[in-house]
């Protein structure tokens, strides 16, 4: 079965967006590019919940997005996108399918198909969704040096504890810490 | 000018619980550590009640390991001072409570020569990371997403930004991250 990684920006007091969703704060880089282009050919399938699917949608097809990250905004729009939401009527972005209910039942069939491995980028909701379904089998926390204040929490409206097993950390020249966890099993979480 | 260092758990979702910390011998050490360079202590209420209802007779508890009395032996011996308007007494040794004008007592105190002073509680952090006065934080980031609890800096009005000196990796897989206030666009010293 493939597996399912979460990446997610966030900032040193564990905000993933600013109180008017903000992501300006986001530190990115020639590095960060780079990054973002390997990370990006591990992956055969994107998971999105409706906010991040449509402000993404709003950008990498733009000729803005084409002009500044033509590899990048290359990939985004070739890869494969599902995105989970009862409200919308239609999900226009190349290559995605709109899935409107069963979201964990419909992810575990998605992890059984074959092919690279599945990702979600920011789209907290959903991934609150997967943990308790045990779906999220990586944590991908990118921590900026910034400190917000205020703002949404990371994983916000998460129910039970989830402890993680670290596995590795990657320090950037920007100052963003890169911290990989993988879940720890689900017997532990019970506790 | 002194600096003023903060060392806090943190779980990975940004909450100040000290209950989810993985308190093994290595982060002993490494909170022992932190006072290689330190010649003062301060503490908000909660978190001096929190370690004076323990450290002070850590030497009684059979379960305690060396690297637990070692950073007793560190924290009882060197000056504490807790800020607190209600507590009536801080009976930890070598501690003298401050009832008012926190702000103030810490300028005074970075005015003064010596070594560096640490910082230990988020109501007290807070402030004084909305004044500035805050030159160095290690956030030991603990692999947990909790969900609740107390916000690390919930309500302050500008962002802060840092600058990253070092990590640390820890078996136990918590990682702390050494910063330093961003002198030329963050906000620090005064």
């Amino acid at each position: 079965m493939r597996e399912i990684f979460v990446f997610n920006m966030v900032t040193l007091d564990g905000f993933f967006e600013g109180p008017n969703h903000e992501l300006d704060w986001h530190n990115v880089d020639a590095e960060f590019n780079e990054f973002a282009i390997s990370q990006l050919d591990e992956i055969g399938l994107l998971l999105f919940g409706r906010v991040t699917y449509q402000m993404m949608a709003s950008y990498w097809p733009t000729p803005l997005a084409i002009k500044d990250d033509l590899i990048v905004a290359g990939k985004m729009n070739s890869l494969p996108k599902v995105v989970f939401s009862k409200s919308l009527e239609k999900a226009d972005w190349n290559n995605t399918r709109l899935i409107k209910k069963d979201v964990p039942e419909e992810v575990l069939k998605l992890k059984q198909l074959p092919g690279k491995d599945i990702a979600i980028f920011g789209s907290s909701n959903l991934a609150v969704t997967l943990i308790p379904h045990g779906l999220i089998d990586e944590f991908r926390i990118m921590v900026n040096p910034v400190i917000l204040g205020s703002g949404t929490p990371l994983f916000k409206g998460i129910r039970d504890k989830l402890n993680l097993k670290l596995l590795r950390t990657k320090t950037f020249k920007s100052g963003n810490v890169l911290l990989y966890y993988r879940p720890e099993n689900e017997k532990e979480n019970r506790e | 000018m002194r600096n003023l260092f903060l060392a806090i758990n943190v779980s990975l979702d940004g909450f100040a619980d000290h209950t989810v910390a993985i308190a093994d011998d290595e982060l002993h050490e490494f909170y022992s550590g932190l006072l290689d360079n330190t010649d003062i202590a301060l503490f908000g209420r909660v978190t001096y009640q929190l370690m004076e209802s323990y450290w002070p007779r850590a030497h009684e508890d059979p379960q305690a390991t060396k690297s637990m009395l070692d950073f007793a032996g560190r924290f009882n011996a060197i000056p504490k001072i807790v800020f607190s308007r209600t507590l009536q007494k801080a009976g930890w040794n070598n501690t003298r409570l401050v009832r008012d004008n926190m702000v103030e007592e810490v300028i005074r105190l970075k005015q003064q020569s010596g070594k560096d002073i640490s910082i230990g509680g988020i109501s007290v952090s807070r402030e004084l990371v909305k004044r500035g006065l805050i030159d160095e934080y290690w956030l030991v980031v603990q692999p947990v997403i909790v969900g609740k609890g107390r916000r690390l800096f919930d309500g302050l009005d500008d962002r802060i930004n840092l600058k990253l000196l070092d990590t640390k990796t820890l078996k136990s897989g918590v990682v702390a991250l050494h910063y330093q206030s961003d002198k030329e666009t963050g906000r620090g010293n005064q």
